[in-house]
């Protein structure tokens, strides 16, 4: 299996990993949505949908070594892009690692990061794993 | 501000309908062995109620570190009884909050206290959550991220016994991955407060309403404080 290099198609699927902290409970409409903290950081960790595929495993997997609250949402390379984002491959590699591990999938996207942007950002992230009480409104469930 | 050894003490002068006339004032302490002196406190003439952040201590260890009943630990503290009890902290690491104490009606165990004490409905599970934050450990995130510093709870705290109305809705708290903290309230409307507090570069006030308006503060600019308690009351539209 040879793990995409170069351009990142702009339909390709990128995938956040999200830890409960960054998760807010909109007490009005009585559910839970990601906090824009989950896309402040300047380069933002994130799996490539193409690589992923490439590798045999599906997206819900990059959570395998991680508590069983954390959550995944996704934002497509085009939609990222539209907001000023750079997106680029940067496989995970460590000692000992596996032909199909999830790190080969790895990922960034960077750029300047504005309130509004990470406000943005946030609208448009959709649910893959999403956590029990999810707002709908984040598409919540389903890739 | 009045500056301690080794710490700060912030006298925050509390609006008459959020308390009760035995409140006058609540203090934020960061302490590391230190405690606020007399002078310190002077500037309230009301009684005080801690609550340690940080440490794994909750309201019945407090009283049980006091050696001091229920009963009587929340009523006519002298202020030597006040700066005993802080004394009796001075081992602690965390952070030592004052908050005003009310009146209580009925059985006066901690549980009562918690639910009673500030006439707050916000101020317990923020208080709880605060404390859960302060606590966590470092790669909470999975990222690598350190805990919350003291400083940005410190300031949340502040911040929050300034805006907050009795009827506010409590906010989210959200650790940051540098250390500073998220404060966010979201709307049915869509609409979106967030405040940053500690030593971060967004540190800051932003608010985005239901059509998209949107406005940036300074937690340093009391134009822009004021600006953040009455859109939070309801009071103040972006348009």
């Amino acid at each position: 299996m040879e793990v995409p290099t170069g351009d990142v198609p702009p339909a390709t699927r990128l995938y956040r990993r999200i830890p409960p902290r960054w998760l807010h409970h909109d007490i009005e409409n009585n559910c839970v949505r990601v906090s824009s903290a989950a896309f402040r950081d300047r380069d933002t960790s994130i799996y490539l949908e193409d690589a992923l595929a490439v590798l045999g495993r599906q997206p819900s997997e990059v959570l395998d070594d991680y508590p069983d609250d954390y959550s995944l949402v996704s934002l497509t390379a085009e939609e990222v892009s539209s907001a000023e984002q750079a997106v680029q491959r940067s496989p995970d590699i460590k000692d000992e690692m596996a032909e199909d591990d999830v790190g080969w999938a790895h990922g960034e996207f960077c750029g300047p990061r504005s309130k509004t942007t990470r406000q943005w950002l946030r609208e448009h992230a959709r649910w893959v794993v999403a956590p029990p009480n999810a707002c709908p409104d984040a598409a919540a469930g389903t890739v | 501000m009045p500056v301690l050894a080794g710490g700060t003490v912030e006298v925050i002068p509390a609006p008459a309908e959020r308390v009760s006339s035995q409140a006058t004032a609540m203090a934020v302490v960061h302490i590391h062995g230190v405690y606020p002196s007399d002078d310190a406190l002077s500037s309230s003439e009301g009684l005080w109620a801690p609550l340690v952040l940080g440490s794994g201590l909750g309201v019945k260890d407090t009283v049980a570190r006091q050696g001091v009943a229920p009963s009587n630990w929340l009523r006519g503290w002298s202020r030597e009884a006040q700066l005993a009890l802080g004394q009796s902290f001075a081992d602690v690491p965390g952070l030592l909050i004052f908050v005003p104490y009310q009146e209580i009606a009925g059985e006066r165990d901690a549980a009562t206290w918690r639910q009673a004490a500030t006439k707050t409905p916000w101020w317990p599970a923020t208080a709880e959550e605060l404390n859960e934050l302060s606590l966590l450990p470092s790669d909470w995130d999975s990222y690598g991220s350190p805990p919350p510093d003291a400083a940005a709870i410190t300031e949340a705290i502040t911040l929050l016994w300034k805006v907050m109305e009795a009827d506010t809705a409590p906010p989210g708290l959200v650790p940051l991955s540098d250390g500073g903290l998220q404060l966010e309230w979201s709307a049915a409307d869509g609409s979106v407060v967030e405040v940053i507090t500690g030593s971060v570069e967004d540190r800051g006030i932003f608010i985005q309403d239901a059509v998209g308006n949107w406005w940036e503060g300074s937690l340093d600019l009391p134009a822009d404080v004021d600006r953040l308690t009455g859109y939070l009351a309801g009071e103040t539209a972006l348009a």
